[in-house]
Parts: C-alpha cells; sequence; structure tokens
C-alpha cells in the first residue's frame, strides 16, 4: 500500500515537474508585468525621477474616476465600440452568407474581401486619413453626385463616425472569416429537412442557420468587442484624438497620460481601468455565449 | 563678373549686418573634419544606434552617415519612426539601465525640458570640455546662435526661463515662422504683404471673398500644431503668453482671449481653408504648394516645398515676411539636435557623431547640397553659396525675414516645464472648441483650469 502510495506521489511530482516550465515562462511573462503594473499604479512614479516614487494607495484611481476626462473618454470609447461591433456583426455576417451561396466569381469575391483585413492598421489609418481630407478622394467622388464636401475628420461632429467607417472597412472581414468558417459547419442535409418541410429563406436563416452559427458569432462579438475597447493605433494615426478631444479614447489617453505627461502611475491606473472594463465586458459577453447553449449541453 | 561678385559681396555684407551678435564668417573660413585636432578614428569599431522622429532632420543625418562612418570607423545605425511611437520608445529607452539607442532626436524643448533636468540625456560641457573628444577652435561653438543654443537649456526649476542650466544639445536645425503669400494674389487685390493679425484679417476677407471662396484667404497649421505654429506666437505679440512665474496659465487673460478670438473666429473659421481642424504641417505644406492659399504662416524651412518648382505651382510667385502686432513680430525658435542617452556606454563615440553632424562644414553641405534649413551656424548664413541657392527666393524677401526672425525676433516662446506636451494638448482642444463655436472666455477659462489642475498635479 505504501509502495502504491509513493508511487502515486512520484507520478504527481512528475506531473508538477513536467508543467513547471510552462507555468514559470507564463508567470514571467503575464503574471509578473501584471503585477509590477499594478504596483505601479498605486504609486506616483513619474517617467525620468526614477527611485523617487511613493506608495499613494488608490488615489489615483480615486483621481482618475474624478476626472471629466476619463469618464467623457469612456463615452467615447464605449460609443464607438457599440457602433462598430454592431455594424461589423451585421455586414459581416450579411457577407458571409452572401459569399456561402454558390455564386460566379466566389472564390475572387471572397479574397478581395479579406484584403483590407491584411492591411495594417498603421497604414489604413494613412491612407484613410489621405482619402478623407478636405479635398481629398471621397469628397472628389461625392462632387460628382454634388454632395459634400464633408469635413470627415476635421469636425468633432463626424470624426468618431468616420472612424467607424475606416474600422468596419478593415475589420468586418475578421467577422466575415469567422462568419463563414461557422456556415460551414451547418449540414448541408439540416438545410435540406428545412426545405422539405416547406421553411422559407427567411425562416431557414432564423430557426436552422442562426442556432447554429450563434456560438461562434458569439465569439467573434467578444474578440471584436475587447479589441474595440483598447483601440488605439487607428485613432493615433487617422485622429489623434481630436478635433476637440471627440476622438479621445481610453487607451490614448492611458497613453497620453504615460508618455506625453510622464505620469506613469496614474497612466497605468487608467490603463488598468480599462482592462478593468475589458473584464466586465468579457464577462457579460461570456454569460451571453452561456445563454446560446442548450442547458442539457452545458458542463 | 564684377556684377556678379559685387552682388555677392553685398549679399555677404547684409547677412554680416543682419547677423550681429554672431561670429562673422566665410565659406573660405570652413575647415573640413580633418582639420580638426582630435583623432576622429578613436572609436573604429564602435556602433552607434540613433532614434529619431520621421522628419527631414533624421533623413538629413541619415544623408551623411556613410561620410561619417568613413572618417571614423564608427558605424552608425539610424532608425526614423512615426512621432508618435517615438516618444514612447525614447521613454522607454531612457528609462533602461541597457539602453538600445545611444543618440536621440531632440525636438526642441519638448525633449530638452523634459529629459535634461532629469539627467537622462548628457550635458554637452562634458565633451566640449575633453579636449580629446572637441577641438574647441575647430568646432567653434560661439558660431552657433546662441540664442537657439540658450533655447536648448534649462536648469530644470519652475519658473526660470530657457538659457538656465547646461545645454544637452547642440542644435543642427532650427525653426521659426514667417507669413507668406502669393503675390499675384496680393497684387490682383492690390494689397500688400500683412505684417499684423489685424491685416491678415482684412487681406484673408478680401482674397477669400475675391476668389469666391475657392481659395482660402489665410492658413495656419491646425491640429495640436495650432498652438506652437501660430497661438503661442501671436500670444507673445500681444502681450499673452503660456504661464506666468508661478507656473498658472496665463489663458484665460484678455490679451488671450483676443488673440484667439481675432485667429479663430475672425479669420481662420471664416476665411481659412476647409478641414482645418484636421490640417497638420505636412498637409499645409503640400497645400500651399498647391496653391490652395493666398497667405499662410508657418515654419520658415517649408520654403524648400514651396519654392521646388517640381513639386510646386507657385514656386517663383511668393513673398515673404515676419508677422505679429504692430510692436513686435517675435516667433517662437524651436530646434533640432542630437541628444546624447546618458546611459549609453558609448557616449564618447556618440558626441563624435553629434560634434560632425554639428560642425560648420557638414551644416552647411547639409543646407546647401541637401537643402536642410534653418541652418544654425552664422558662418552658414553668410556662406556664399547659401545668400546664392536661397537669397532668390521671394526675391530676397525669404532671406531677409529669416535674418530678421534670427537676430530679432525668434526666441523661445513656451515657458520651460516638462508638461508643455500636456499643455499643448489641452490648449489645442479648447482651440479647436472656440473654431467650432463654443465661448471664447468660458472656454480659455476651462482650459485654464485644467492646466492649473494638470500643474498641481505635476507638483508645480
Amino acid at each position: 500500500m505504501a509502495a502504491i502510495s509513493r508511487a502515486g506521489n512520484r507520478q504527481v511530482w512528475l506531473a508538477y515537474l513536467m508543467v513547471a516550465p510552462i507555468v514559470l515562462l507564463f508567470a514571467g511573462l503575464l503574471i509578473w508585468p501584471w503585477l509590477v503594473g499594478a504596483w505601479t499604479s498605486l504609486t506616483d512614479m513619474r517617467i525620468g525621477r526614477w527611485g523617487s516614487e511613493q506608495f499613494v494607495g488608490l488615489q489615483n484611481y480615486i483621481a482618475v474616476l474624478k476626472s471629466g476626462a476619463f469618464w467623457s473618454s469612456l463615452r467615447i470609447t464605449a460609443f464607438f465600440g457599440f457602433l462598430c461591433v454592431t455594424a461589423e456583426m451585421s455586414l459581416g455576417l450579411g457577407l458571409a452568407l452572401l459569399l456561402n451561396r454558390s455564386l460566379p466569381g466566389r472564390s475572387l469575391f471572397r479574397a478581395l474581401f479579406i484584403v483590407p483585413f491584411m492591411v495594417p492598421t498603421v497604414v489604413c489609418g494613412l491612407i484613410w486619413r489621405q482619402l478623407l481630407e478636405a479635398k481629398g478622394v471621397v469628397n472628389y467622388l461625392l462632387s460628382f453626385i454634388e454632395l459634400g464636401p464633408f469635413p470627415w475628420l476635421s469636425s468633432s461632429g463626424t470624426a468618431l463616425g468616420s472612424l467607424v467607417l475606416i474600422d468596419l472597412w478593415q475589420t468586418t472581414p475578421q467577422v466575415l472569416i469567422l462568419a463563414l468558417a461557422a456556415l460551414q459547419t451547418v449540414p448541408k442535409d439540416t438545410y435540406e429537412a428545412a426545405r422539405v418541410d416547406g421553411a422559407s429563406a427567411w425562416q431557414t436563416f432564423w430557426r436552422v442557420t442562426l442556432p447554429m452559427i450563434a456560438p461562434y458569432l458569439v465569439i467573434a462579438f467578444l474578440i471584436r468587442a475587447i479589441e474595440l475597447l483598447q483601440v488605439l493605433d487607428i485613432v493615433m494615426v487617422a485622429s489623434q484624438g481630436g478635433p476637440a478631444n471627440s476622438t479621445m479614447v481610453l487607451h490614448l489617453l492611458a497613453y497620453r497620460e504615460t508618455f506625453i505627461g510622464g505620469f506613469l502611475g496614474y497612466g497605468t491606473s487608467i490603463a488598468y481601468l480599462l482592462g478593468f472594463v475589458v473584464v466586465l465586458a468579457a464577462i457579460a459577453v461570456i454569460r451571453l455565449l452561456g445563454l446560446t447553449q442548450p442547458k442539457d449541453e452545458r458542463p | 563678373m564684377i556684377t556678379k561678385w559685387s552682388r555677392r559681396l553685398f549679399t555677404m555684407a547684409m547677412a554680416s549686418a543682419c547677423l550681429t551678435g554672431l561670429a562673422p564668417a566665410t565659406a573660405q573660413d570652413v575647415a573640413g573634419p580633418e582639420a580638426a585636432n582630435i583623432d576622429w578614428r578613436q572609436f573604429e569599431g564602435t556602433t552607434l544606434r540613433f532614434l529619431g522622429g520621421q522628419h527631414p532632420a533624421s533623413a538629413a543625418l541619415q544623408s551623411v552617415v556613410g561620410d561619417f562612418e568613413a572618417l571614423t570607423g564608427i558605424k552608425v545605425e539610424v532608425e526614423q519612426i512615426s512621432w508618435d511611437a517615438y516618444f514612447q520608445k525614447v521613454q522607454l529607452d531612457l528609462s533602461s539601465p541597457d539602453p538600445q539607442y545611444d543618440l536621440f532626436l531632440a525636438n526642441g524643448g519638448d525633449f530638452d525640458w523634459l529629459y535634461g533636468p532629469t539627467g537622462s540625456v548628457a550635458k554637452i560641457d562634458e565633451f566640449l570640455n575633453d579636449p580629446k573628444l572637441t577641438d574647441k577652435a575647430w568646432y567653434d561653438l560661439a558660431d552657433v546662435d546662441p540664442k537657439v543654443l540658450a533655447a536648448a537649456s534649462w536648469d530644470g526649476v519652475a519658473g526660470h526661463q530657457a538659457g538656465t542650466g547646461s545645454a544637452h544639445v547642440v542644435p543642427f536645425m532650427s525653426e521659426s515662422y514667417m507669413v507668406t503669400a502669393q503675390q499675384e494674389m496680393l497684387d490682383k487685390y492690390k494689397l500688400k504683404l500683412p505684417t499684423t493679425l489685424e491685416e491678415v484679417r482684412d487681406a484673408a476677407k478680401t482674397i477669400y471673398e475675391g476668389e469666391g471662396g475657392k481659395v482660402a484667404g489665410f492658413a495656419a497649421r491646425g491640429g495640436v500644431g495650432v498652438v506652437n505654429a501660430a497661438l503661442i506666437n501671436f500670444l507673445l505679440n500681444y502681450g499673452g503668453g503660456d504661464l506666468d512665474a508661478d507656473m498658472n496659465s496665463r489663458l484665460a487673460s484678455t490679451e488671450s482671449a483676443y488673440v484667439h478670438d481675432l485667429l479663430l473666429n475672425q479669420i481662420l473659421r471664416p476665411y481659412g481653408p476647409q478641414g482645418w481642424l484636421a490640417m497638420e504641417w505636412t498637409d499645409l505644406r503640400a497645400r500651399a504648394a498647391q496653391g490652395e492659399f493666398g497667405i499662410w504662416y508657418d515654419a520658415d524651412w517649408f520654403a524648400v516645398g514651396y519654392e521646388d518648382a517640381a513639386q510646386s505651382k507657385v514656386a517663383g510667385k511668393l513673398v515673404y515676411g515676419n508677422l505679429g502686432s504692430a510692436d513686435s513680430k517675435f516667433a517662437d525658435y524651436y530646434y533640432f539636435g542630437l541628444a546624447i542617452n546618458d546611459k549609453s556606454p558609448r557616449k564618447d563615440a556618440a558626441w563624435l557623431l553629434a560634434q560632425y553632424f554639428s560642425s560648420k562644414p557638414v551644416m552647411l553641405r547639409l543646407a546647401v547640397e541637401n537643402q536642410l534649413l534653418m541652418p544654425t551656424r552664422a558662418s552658414v548664413y553668410n556662406a556664399p553659396a547659401f545668400a546664392e541657392k536661397y537669397g532668390k527666393w521671394g526675391n530676397g524677401t525669404w532671406l531677409e525675414a529669416a535674418k530678421a526672425n534670427l537676430s530679432q525676433w525668434s526666441k523661445p516662446a513656451f515657458t520651460p516645464t516638462d508638461q508643455q506636451g500636456s499643455i499643448k494638448n489641452i490648449w489645442a482642444a479648447g482651440a479647436h472648441q472656440i473654431y467650432e463655436g463654443a465661448d471664447v472666455n468660458q472656454t480659455l477659462g476651462q482650459v485654464a483650469a485644467d492646466i492649473d489642475s494638470l500643474m498641481e498635479r505635476a507638483g508645480y
């Protein structure tokens, strides 16, 4: 009995030993920086004044939560994320349904629609910044139908909407790819059965297709929501948070406080609050994912 | 032949007269690096890494790196990245005990006032006073405009102005501001080049209305740049400023309200260019060269683009001058220099590069052959090749305005503080709101309150 127990202990230790490298790597690469960041956010650390930082507890978080700039940026970020994710999910799913049908040139269209997703975000921002200039290509084309010129990125009333357009162009293909992959998993005989039962196209989509691809769509939604809440690069390149701070998203606010103002502790606390918002959003979506699965299939 | 030499001599005499306070020199005085009494090859085999934002200043360094490498045996890796990424990378590298970069492109006080007082970048004195590293006679620091050297130094004490403390770079390129106009447009409407903002308002209205709104009457930089390329200069000339001696904002003052209202509400909104709020310096330079503006105000060295007939529709058709109030034409004195990372183990080798790059022969070559304007050395302005190349722009008005700036009007306009970057962002957002119709006094009151709150958080 004792021999069996010793053998069992050895197996347990062996298991720990086997996973130790990856756990240590994980701790080194993810948990340690996270802890350092959390500590930094609890200090008054300033860039260039190394070694003089003091522990200030939750003072940075309180100051951030009391600042109008934080709440304004949170509103802008949430609004931008909501507009983008709603439009991308609708457009991405619509295009996926279209490209899932037997159309002439389907492969070509599939490739073309994916091209924007392959363009680096910074390049995409620069291209669209040029296109949306006061005397840019878009306004030039609109002039043929006697519209415009629109102040796309040069008015606080339209800049955020213009960023939504740019984001739609670039990342709708991400949803399209996921939705198209999901559609491939729906068995053809399910459609056959629906057709035999006399279901209309709308009924087939609503009662057959959507429930079967819903978990994939929720995953796509989750990924995009998290990415959009953390958006930075496209804003930095295309509008730099302006005009009049109308596109000042949370991530850019954290960046400016940290790297322009040099308030490392304060800026990090904004970044951690942003992380908290992202986690909350993710939990909400994961709960939604749980609701999409039949109860008897849950573990 | 006589006429040609007479013209040259006259130009040189004019240049010397304008550059009062600067050591006179001519092209004949410019000795090459081989004349310096230092061992250029003492760090042979070393590799230096330079990081700069995307800018002609970084590109200029790249253009002479080959010659420097041949002279010294030091290899130089030049990296240029976007400005936003640049600031982040600089912060991270300067805070690292094992830095990647030996030198950075210092972009005016924004760089030196932030990193100089903290000791992150080296002071130039330690290199200048080492005879193994610097031949003082050859390098001739007195040839560099003392005002631009002063702009690059601050002792880190709140309320002290630029010029206190040690310098952290020797600027090799400066930037000040001037007004430019299409001569044909002025002639067409019988206007003279404006010298005050009130004259700008009247001329802009005439041009805009005369051209049926197809040409902007007046343009200045938009985006965040409206602060450092326009508002601060006009504030100075109309009796205002950014911060008082106690480091409180002065933007809620009567003078400030007058300038903001005049520039934004009475000039740029009614007679300015379309899409002004998003018009960065690159956009302004390109659009001006396409003839989209009648009159505009921005950096002196942008004339390189305006006067390039290959890319400009207005080349050879411009007139330049100094702009301000009836009393003065002050303009901010911005600069670019090579800052040396204080933690770099190759600081001495890095100084050789900084010294070489800001020396007389290299600056003259870059100015004349590579059109890197504005030089910071009197000897370059006084060189016949320089006057010959640039004396024709605007029928001589460009050189005249540049020299007036250098001798009389250019000065560091911002109060030194490590928070200037954040102050400019707050200020620009307020200016944008005013341009979009917000109440001037109320907005400036909020801007001033936000800046005061920032300064309090920063410990001022």
